[in-house]
């Protein structure tokens, strides 16, 4: 019940919040799409994956909190995988960057203006 | 409470400044890097009582961070709650042994980090009462005679390896039953007749023999992968967390050898002639959280039910394969 009462007293606040995610998820889904295409013309590129990583890792720190479990749990995979990846086993799996493929569509859908 | 979050990630540090705000906790700080944090405590007027902490950013690591502050005479015990998305053993079990007290992953569920804050809130409140009841401006004389208040305080002695404080060491067994407790045990040390020997002996001296019977178990454990705490009094636990055991009986001999090479004494020049008894290893495979968080309790019963027995009655080696696997 405790529970319940405080969710509703942040909702404005984490509306607040939510918009900020937003915005920077646009941001993010740019900056995946540079990066997704340097793996592609260079299939071993670490540093962008290393970067993927990084961004996947934050991504997957909020997005469930503030509404988005499915895009949390889908980068969350993707962290967890370039994180326990042995950087000499050569060019990302296709499983891999099937997973960014999906992260970067689920975040080109989301827009600023939607109410969660 | 004055509390310093710590995140690379400005997201989650206004999400934490929302969540914290609702429920009155609204003397925060945060910061987005271990280098700026260091920078915020060693300038703050009066210190933080607590610290939320992002494991990976940038340059410092949050475990890095967490050795960083409990170096720092005014946080040997404030509690530093781990907030982060690595939920890997190893991260977990790095974090406790760094000095965290306790870990939330992300996404974290906002009643989660309310009723965490919540207890947190309640320790710091009793640990400011209990301070302004003996103020530090006039620090008990550490020559006034030891009372049962003293036998009960559970030493934190965060100074010696892989020893935490016992609360920690029941959220690292809560948060680590989420993940995996394969190939962990669970023992009890208890040293009888302790309190005995120390009735009219001063504070000082008391402690400093815990801290000795400490050092001795530390030393004795390793290169062994484990977490330690004092359960007050006499009373240790220890937690085995990379698959090893121990034979409770030849683990004992070692650490009785250990404590007399260590020719402790008491202030009056009376050798020390108490002798630790260990208990047998309880397996942690098959616990369910609920049971996770009685381990500690029967790993000191059993210690104590030891104690009891004769010596010539005492269990030698476990033999059985059951025995070995689940620690009947």
């Amino acid at each position: 019940m405790q529970h319940t009462t405080d969710h509703a007293r942040i909702s404005a606040g984490l509306a607040r919040i939510q918009q900020s995610f937003l915005t920077e998820a646009n941001l993010r889904c740019a900056r995946l799409r540079v990066l997704r295409q340097q793996l592609s013309e260079m299939t071993q590129d670490q540093a962008a994956l290393k970067e993927i990583g990084q961004i996947t890792h934050k991504i997957a720190g909020t997005a469930a909190t503030l509404g988005y479990p499915e895009l949390g749990a889908q980068a969350s995979e993707i962290d967890d995988a370039i994180d326990q990846r042995d950087p000499a086993t050569g060019a990302p799996s296709p499983d891999l960057l099937a997973k960014i493929d999906s992260v970067i569509s689920a975040l080109a859908m989301l827009k600023p203006s939607t109410q969660v | 409470m004055k509390i310093l979050a710590v995140d690379d990630d400005p997201l989650i540090l206004q999400l934490l400044t929302e969540v914290l705000r609702v429920v009155g906790f609204t003397n925060l700080t945060t910061c987005e890097s271990a280098h700026d944090a260091l920078g915020e405590i060693e300038r703050a007027d009066v210190p933080f009582d607590c610290f939320l902490l992002d494991i990976q950013m940038p340059g410092m690591d949050g475990i890095e961070l967490t050795r960083a502050i409990r170096k720092l005479p005014a946080h040997k015990v404030s509690p530093i709650v781990m907030i982060t998305a690595m939920s890997d053993r190893s991260y977990i079990d790095n974090a406790f042994a760094a000095g965290a007290s306790d870990y939330v992953t992300k996404p974290f569920e906002i009643g989660e980090v309310h009723a965490r804050l919540g207890q947190i809130h309640e320790r710091v409140l009793a640990h400011k009462q209990r301070e302004d009841r003996n103020p530090v401006s006039a620090p008990r004389d550490a020559t006034s005679i030891v009372t049962a208040s003293d036998f009960q305080s559970r030493l934190p002695l965060s100074d010696i390896d892989a020893f935490v404080e016992y609360l920690a060491l029941e959220n690292y067994l809560f948060q680590v039953s989420r993940v995996s407790l394969f190939g962990m045990r669970a023992f009890g040390i208890v040293v009888p007749g302790l309190e005995r020997a120390f009735q009219a002996s001063s504070v000082y001296e008391y402690q400093s023999t815990v801290s000795d019977f400490a050092e001795a178990i530390s030393d004795c454990l390793k290169p062994r992968s484990f977490l330690a705490a004092h359960a007050g009094s006499g009373e240790f636990v220890c937690v085995l967390t990379d698959g090893d055991t121990i034979d409770p009986v030849a683990f004992e001999t070692t650490l009785c050898e250990t404590i007399r090479d260590m020719d402790l004494h008491f202030c009056d020049g009376r050798a020390m002639t108490l002798e630790p008894v260990v208990g047998n290893p309880i397996s942690l495979q098959l616990k369910s959280s609920r049971g996770v968080a009685n381990v500690l309790v029967q790993a000191l019963a059993d210690a104590e039910a030891v104690a009891r027995a004769p010596r010539t009655q005492r269990e030698t080696a476990p033999t059985s394969a059951l025995k070995q696997l689940f620690g009947w």
